[in-house]
């Protein structure tokens, strides 16, 4: 026998929490899902007819060979414009989340290390905004600044920043009174190379954890508007949805096909957030014992 | 409070900033004209402020001309808050039933299948269930009207759909909250008593598993308020959420402010509600 093979091999700790987090059921199979989502999301428009062309003497045509979900009250392809639709929502998905967890995490960054009375007032002013009915805000802002993709990313992350500061700047509490922030306090190192060499490294998990669970309330919230009206852009799956609504009596593919596929990159990306999130509570314990 | 001052302040400037109002038209108008309509559109933030306070006044609507906003809303919130009480009775009553009996017969199918269910429920968004259920049961299967608020049958629908989503929550918070109870050792001690089973349920088990879903109740109004939006539109409701958003579309600000300073209002109406619940089952929270 080898006395080579008897000694364990150093893992590094990223591949040892990417197992831990791959041996959950749940998130290898959403995390193989969505891959095969994306993959089909970007490269099947280009097998597929264009989203937008029209043909009127297809008008809502049954699923068949030729169009395979079916086509809407225009004649165009639905599974081209689920396809389009994906990419949009998961564009928004990504952006949106992006700018409410840049916003979220330096806020509660530096609300949490500044502590005293600025942190006070820091806190208070998101339980202010907590209060909200935050949609309505968002309808509102989206009339004021019209319909355009940027205002809906801003509109969006706006709201969705006040829970990660509010996660971020209890992590940040707890570890302030570590020695190595001391250390580095006595140092002299300022705030801002602390809040970025020391605060950021070890906020980063639970800010990723958080940001696989705001991906699809964002898309749950994207679609939500374009359901009532408030679309970006005239093919998003809220969009599909409140047509088939429409038609639904005729047409059932035009309602049935773009809920389903939202429901189901919702369902997935839920599950991967809930197993990242098991895992990562299943570390703390670990290391607290 | 002051939330809703500070709520009440930005609508009135937002509407200042607005573009667009009445008096300001392609046709140039007298200056008699121009004063009226001052009179009934041009207000200060005192006046407004004071108006909401004091007698409940939003001003006039933009688009109709002769309506006060507080018509509007007084003509619109009982329908949204019949529907939103609805929603809740259903989904506490099926709620809790779900969660209970999940908990009862743990790890058997049955607590399999209610899991199951409960995260389907969460995953579809309301505006996907809410036409399949039209679909269904008024298109294909005739049992009720498919829009529309005035019969009773005619609430079935809207309802289920709207609770459909915190029948879920509430059957998984109240199934982990019971488990959780149920290996306390208060519960080890009530069984070396020797009580009989329904009695540790009844008198330790429940009342110590209420805390977490008197907590969520207070975000749940928050969404069921938002809710109401898409479900009012799908079923064709006269409620205050399709009011907001066709005013919001038509950039008619009082009656879409007016709207959002009401909701505001019961929002946190509903979270004052949910702290002194917590109050009164914990007393802990009390001493704190």
């Amino acid at each position: 026998m080898n006395t080579a093979s008897l000694i364990n091999k150093p893992t590094s700790p990223f591949t040892t929490s990417l197992k831990q987090v791959l041996s959950d059921k749940r998130v290898s199979i959403s995390l193989l899902c969505l891959c095969f989502t994306v993959l089909f999301i970007l490269l099947g428009p280009f097998f597929l007819p264009d989203y937008q062309l029209q043909t009127l003497e297809n008008q809502l045509q049954a699923p068949s060979l030729r169009h395979l979900l079916g086509t809407d009250d225009l004649g165009r392809d639905i599974l081209s414009r689920i396809l389009k639709g994906g990419q949009l929502s998961l564009a928004v998905g990504l952006i949106a989340t992006l700018v409410s967890i840049v916003i979220g995490t330096f806020y509660g960054c530096f609300s949490g290390l500044t502590g005293g009375k600025t942190d006070l007032y820091m806190m208070r002013i998101v339980d202010i905004l907590y209060c909200l009915p935050y949609m309505f805000l968002v309808i509102i802002l989206m009339t004021f600044l019209g319909k355009s993709i940027y205002v809906l990313f801003l509109a969006l992350g706006l709201v969705q920043w006040l829970t990660v500061a509010r996660i971020v700047r209890g992590q940040v509490l707890t570890i302030k009174h570590e020695d190595f922030i001391l250390a580095a306090t006595a140092l002299g190192v300022t705030k801002t190379m602390i809040i970025f060499r020391h605060l950021l490294p070890n906020v980063a998990g639970i800010v990723i954890v958080y940001a696989t669970l705001t991906v699809p309330s964002v898309i749950l919230q994207e679609s939500f508007l374009s359901f009532l009206g408030l679309n970006v852009h005239p093919c998003t799956w809220g969009v599909m949805i409140s047509e088939g609504k429409d038609y639904m009596e005729s047409a059932w593919w035009m309602l049935l096909f773009p809920g389903m596929s939202l429901t189901t990159c919702l369902l997935c990306l839920n599950f991967l957030g809930d197993g990242l999130r098991d895992s990562l509570d299943k570390k703390f314990v670990t290391q607290k014992q | 409070m002051i939330t809703l001052l500070v709520v009440i302040s930005a609508s009135y400037f937002l509407m200042k900033i607005a573009p667009g109002n009445p008096w300001e038209g392609e046709r140039s108008l007298s200056p008699q004209a121009l004063n009226a309509l001052k009179q009934k559109y041009d207000f200060t933030l005192w006046e407004y402020l004071s108006g909401i306070i004091f007698s409940g006044d939003f001003r006039y609507s933009y688009q109709h001309r002769d309506m006060r906003v507080s018509q509007i809303i007084m003509q619109t919130l009982p329908c949204s808050i019949e529907l939103g009480l609805w929603a809740l009775l259903l989904a506490l009553f099926f709620g809790t039933l779900g969660g209970t009996g999940a908990a009862l017969l743990k790890g058997s199918g049955a607590d399999n299948f209610i899991m199951v269910f409960a995260l389907i429920g969460i995953a579809i968004p309301n505006f996907v269930i809410g036409p399949i259920l039209q679909l269904f049961f008024s298109l294909k299967l005739n049992i009720t009207p498919v829009a529309g608020w005035s019969s009773f049958s005619s609430k079935i629908l809207p309802s289920i759909t709207l609770s459909l989503m915190y029948i879920s929550y509430i059957s998984r918070i109240c199934r982990s909250s019971l488990l959780e109870t149920g290996t306390k050792d208060f519960i080890r001690t009530a069984k070396a008593k020797g009580l009989s089973g329904g009695q540790i349920m009844r008198r330790h088990i429940f009342r110590n598993s209420l805390l977490p879903l008197v907590n969520f109740l207070g975000p749940a109004t928050a969404a069921l308020i938002t809710g109401t939006l898409v479900v009012e539109k799908i079923f064709n409701i006269p409620g205050m959420g399709r009011y907001f958003v066709e005013s919001a579309l038509q950039r008619d600000y009082p009656v879409a402010l007016g709207v959002l300073i009401v909701f505001s209002a019961l929002l946190l109406l509903f979270n004052l509600i949910t702290d002194i619940l917590q109050a009164f089952i914990d007393p802990r929270i009390r001493l704190v």
